[in-house]
């Protein structure tokens, strides 16, 4: 396998990762750090640190240590400039003294310095950049378990197979690519490891998920869990696994030890010499210095040498005075003398991997006799097992720094001496230091930092490590990409029956919520917007139109007390709407703001058929329900909405068009304004409501929305001869507006109440009880402070929705509505404006395009103002 | 002649039309040989949309499904006889029908709601969101063929149907006619 790491070629071996594989072919450095640009190399092995991450095909911060390498892909290094080997702004170590802790927030503090500085230090500072091209593909997906044990090392399969056993579902998740944990690397607990590792594999009730890190534990044992490249069209996958019991057996991590120029390349914990060694093949140097306490660092030692590489000294921590080196590490001054190394192997002390266990809600607490922070008391359905509880850590004491000049955070380049500076400046509690110095805050989320941080803290304040205390876990820990939480772009879409025949016919489509309705149809005689619209407007006011309104909410209504609900829930009176009959309906809440409005028919003695406007749908729905709880009503709602399809037929000629297709007689004498019937047209079963929002005679028509795109072609196709045409939202609104009929939520608000827009005739209030009774009959009886009206322009120009109006120099309201009209041949609209100016004929100012313009207010529709044209 | 949402993007996969209880739904889209050993072996989708749902709050007589407290769901192959004071939802509701051995699997990545045998069983039903609609799910096996019907709101089945088919790419999943759930069934 081959890939490409900047201009070179580098060949990889079977099982390598792109960190293994750069190390065996001679790269050292691998990331230049956050603040100062020193070169740092791998260190851990275990992607825990921030030392090499990288940009892998586009993808930046990918912790290359553990990520397989795949034919062909990209890999560079990040924030380094010109190279990783070669970086200019490492000169910034040179002024560190002018840069100590938060040395921004006191020099910064005029908003043109930090306008001025801020972009360089946004480009000298940081991490990868994004690449909003770079192809990427992410998923979701849920799973279930009885137990979930997270850490697949000794531990972790052990309580695997204990749950396995007792017939329980389990899922093992790890973060390696394969299972074993510690027993993978360390060579001396060797033979029982295939037998359990193949034990858990053959085990019918466990799922293995490989390559998978939990990187959160939330309410009800939800477990947030990434799995990288699951198969090939899926680079990332989050799991929303839901687990009866959680095992937390993350284990134990190694963390470095504090000397000067702890941070230099080559020096590395004990972990990532051996995973380099045992795993990949790889010497991580020639002559090795081993720094730590005399037990682990002895049984490094023996690993080392047994294969092959020379330990010039076994030196403990007290003994350091420092690392030397400038681009590598080239050797260690000690107590008892200098030596020269290519490798520094430090033996830190082991830090258990509770911040699940924290994240969940248990309590972690300093052990003095581990020398670690373990879990003490735990949530519900949680346990811990293995080093997460701290069964075989013990660390001799936590190293504290005998220099200042030693980094404790690697991410944020953090040191010893910053840390020591924070807390002089008074930020001496952890959790504070932590805000002020952001150690702990970086891609390692403070695994590597954490304990030397509250071990400098603790010995600076002279607290005692359990007195200072643990900063708080919380998820992610590690990190998630945003895309893999955002998950795959898709966005359900709602479609009406007669959708592919709006194609046909050329519709512009538009998105009202998730709904795709035609805005206008673009027509072969006619290429502008404006001229398709006035087009389809003229053929309704002048011979006769079709529009889709199936995204309009429709609900069913049965039983004896349906009438009683719909007098109780809606403004109006409906029990004594006579059967075949339709009623405006207006909704209001209990303050009596309208909520929503639409139809009411009644089809039958225990049957109504209940319109609501497209959006509203659902809470109308619900607020229906929420109404009948409790009562004990004989009423049955049922949300039709999506099972008809639903058509306006309207203009002069609509009645020719319908008598060609349905035997039901469309006199007005037989089927007047607001009557509706149940007929068949062109053969269908159909409702059929006369309504008339646009202002001309017409019919709604609903029917099975299967049948929907057939009757919608049959009408247009009976229309031919009487010149119909299809229309869009943009005309419906543009006919409606003439009509001054309002579209709730659009020329009304939060606020509103019917009085405030003339529709007080919708009102009531003789009723017994209905919702907003008691608001509404007090709005009846105060003059409002407020009214919508309608207006006239007196010049040219059209105000933009939302404009304002203006009354002697001072703003009096603002345009809800507006639009050319035709038949005033003149820009009219709604606006809102004091009470006092809701009078006919009355002058007020409008905003259009920036000047004022004279428009005169009226209370009458601009069309049709005595509704002769609907009757007919 | 009734068509379902999905007739376009049945259309446009390249399915072979028949008539079914007064419905154009898809007989085929290769072979019904083809589309039956698919589902036996990995996992299918089927446009079912032409059975006949009825909505009631009463209990009828079995089979039914009980979606809550006094809500049944009536579900069969027209004509079916509708109980007392039932509403008839067929149009109402599209019936995607997901079978096959990996079709937990592909439930799996659109919804959270668990589709174990031991949660869901034969012949039981729950309600859900999947891929980001209410969908009612009614488990029926096809013999040993773990199957689930997903009831969607019509406006929806386009998008939900993309949906499944990009969840279940992974798992080869193929769209099937009538032809193969006849072949199934017997």
């Amino acid at each position: 396998m081959k890939f490409r790491f900047h201009e070179r070629v580098v060949e990889a071996q079977p099982g390598d990762t792109i960190a293994a594989a750069l190390y065996r072919n001679g790269q050292r450095v691998f990331s230049r750090s956050f603040k100062y640009h020193r070169p740092r190399g791998l260190l851990c092995v275990s992607g825990r640190c921030p030392n090499c991450l990288m940009n892998v095909d586009g993808v930046p911060n990918v912790r290359t240590c553990m990520t397989p390498v795949r034919d062909g892909m990209k890999v560079k290094g990040q924030n380094a400039y010109p190279s990783l080997d070669t970086d200019f702004l490492s000169i910034t170590q040179r002024f560190d003294w002018l840069m100590p802790v938060g040395w921004y927030y006191k020099t910064l503090t005029h908003p043109a310095l930090w306008h001025a500085a801020e972009p360089v230090i946004r480009k000298v500072a940081g991490l990868g950049e994004i690449l909003p091209s770079a192809p990427t593909h992410y998923e979701h997906t849920w799973m279930h378990a009885d137990t979930a044990v997270i850490g697949g090392g000794w531990a972790g399969m052990q309580a695997a197979l204990a749950a396995a056993e007792r017939g329980e579902g389990v899922i093992l998740i790890d973060d390696q690519p394969t299972l074993g944990g510690q027993l993978r690397y360390r060579r001396r607990i060797g033979p029982i490891q295939d037998d359990i590792i193949h034990r858990v594999r053959a085990a019918g009730n466990i799922r293995i998920l490989e390559n998978s890190y939990c990187f959160g534990l939330y309410e009800g044992n939800l477990l947030g869990v990434l799995q990288r490249d699951p198969h090939a069209a899926a680079a990332e996958r989050l799991v929303h696994l839901r687990a009866g019991h959680a095992i937390v057996a993350t284990g134990a991590y190694e963390t470095p030890l504090l000397f000067p120029n702890n941070d230099l390349v080559c020096v590395m914990l004990s972990t990532g010499v051996l995973k380099l060694l045992h795993l990949y093949g790889v010497q991580a140097g020639k002559r090795a210095v081993v720094v730590g306490a005399p037990a682990p660092a002895s049984e490094v030692s023996v690993e080392l040498r047994s294969r092959g590489i020379e330990v010039v000294t076994v030196v403990h921590p007290d003994a350091v005075l420092r690392a030397s080196g400038s681009s590598k590490v080239d050797g260690i001054q000690t107590r008892t003398g200098s030596f020269s190394c290519d490798l520094i192997v430090m033996c830190g002390p082991r830090v258990p991997d509770t911040g699940l266990v924290a994240q969940a809600g248990g309590k972690i607490e300093w052990s003095a006799a581990a020398g670690a922070f373990l879990p003490t008391i735990l949530p519900p359905h949680v346990s811990a097992v293995g080093d997460a509880a701290g069964e075989t850590v013990v660390n001799p004491g936590v190293p504290l720094p005998k220099s200042k000049r030693a980094f404790v955070c690697l991410c944020s380049d953090v040191s010893s001496a910053d840390l020591c500076d924070g807390i002089a400046e008074g930020f001496d509690q952890i959790e504070t230091l932590k805000r002020y110095t952001t150690a702990t805050m970086g891609p390692c989320q403070g695994r590597m930092c954490q304990l030397s941080a509250i071990g400098v803290c603790a010995s600076q304040t002279g607290r005692s490590i359990a007195d200072t205390g643990m900063t708080t876990s919380r998820p992610p820990n590690p990190g998630v990409t945003l895309g893999a939480l955002a998950g795959p772009k898709h966005h359900p879409l709602r479609r009406t029956p007669m959708h592919y025949a709006h194609e046909s016919l050329g519709a512009f489509w538009m998105d009202m919520g998730d709904w795709q309705r035609p805005r206008y149809y673009t027509h072969h005689s006619t290429r502008s917007e404006t001229e398709c619209i006035l087009h389809e407007y003229r053929a309704v006011r002048e011979a006769v139109g079709l529009i889709d309104v199936s995204t309009l909410g429709k609900l069913d209504l049965r039983g004896s007390d349906s009438g009683r609900l719909l007098d109780n829930v809606y403004t109006h009176r409906f029990s004594d709407l006579r059967p075949g009959r339709v009623r405006y309906a207006l909704m209001c809440d209990e303050g009596g703001v309208i909520l929503d409005d639409g139809t009411i028919s009644r089809l039958g003695e225990d049957r109504y058929f209940v319109t609501t406007t497209s959006g509203n749908l659902d809470f109308v729905q619900q607020w229906l329900e929420w109404h009948l709880t409790g009562t004990g009503w004989d009423v049955h709602i049922t949300n039709l909405t999506a099972g008809y399809g639903a058509m306006n037929l309207a203009g002069p000629k609509s009645r020719d068009i319908l008598r060609k297709l349905t035997d039901c007689d469309l006199n007005s004498g037989n089927f007047p304004y607001m009557a509706c019937r149940e007929a068949k047209v062109s053969g269908i079963p159909a409702i059929l409501l006369r309504i008339g929002f646009v202002g001309e005679t017409g019919w709604e028509i609903h029917c099975a929305a299967d049948s929907a795109e057939e009757l919608w072609r049959a009408i247009l196709d009976a229309g031919h001869e009487f010149g119909i045409r299809p229309f869009g939202v943009e005309a419906q609104r543009l006919l409606r507006l003439e009509k001054r009929h309002i579209i709730v939520g659009v020329d009304t608000d939060a606020l509103t109440n019917p009085y405030e827009v003339d529709m007080g005739w919708a009102v009531k209030l003789e009723k017994k009880d209905f919702v907003g009774k008691t608001c509404l009959t007090q709005a009846a009886g105060d003059r409002a402070r407020e009214h919508l009206v309608g207006f006239v322009m007196q010049g040219p120009g059209l105000p933009q929705d939302g404009a304002a109006v203006v009354v002697d120099g001072q703003p009096a309201g603002r345009v809800t509505s507006s639009r050319y009209s035709p038949a005033q041949l003149a820009g009219v609209g709604l606006a809102w404006v004091k009470s006092s100016k809701a009078q006919e004929g009355t002058l007020i100012d409008v905003r259009a395009n920036g000047e004022l313009v004279k428009a005169k207010v009226t209370m009458k529709p601009f069309y049709d103002p005595e509704g002769i044209r609907l009757r007919q | 002649m009734k068509r379902s949402a999905l007739y376009y993007l049945q259309e446009r996969a390249g399915a072979q039309f028949v008539e079914c209880c007064g419905w154009r739904m898809p007989f085929s889209f290769t072979t019904p040989e083809l589309e039956q050993s698919q589902v036996r072996r990995q996992v299918g989708l089927a446009d079912l949309s032409y059975r006949t749902k009825l909505d009631t709050k009463t209990e009828p007589a079995p089979p039914f499904w009980r979606l809550a407290r006094n809500h049944y769901l009536v579900v069969g192959e027209p004509p079916l006889d509708p109980p007392a004071g039932a509403i008839d939802v067929t149009s109402v509701y599209a019936d995607l029908f997901l079978a096959g051995p990996h079709s937990k699997a592909v439930l799996g990545k659109l919804t959270s709601l668990n589709v174990s045998d031991a949660a869901l069983p034969n012949l039981s039903c729950a309600q859900a969101g999947l891929a980001h609609v209410h969908s009612v799910v009614l488990r029926e096996d096809i013999g040993s063929i773990p199957g689930f019907h997903l009831l969607i709101s019509r406006e929806y089945a386009e998008s939900v149907w993309e949906a499944i088919v990009h969840a279940g790419y992974e798992f080869h999943l193929q769209p099937f006619g009538l032809g193969a759930l006849g072949l199934l069934r017997n």
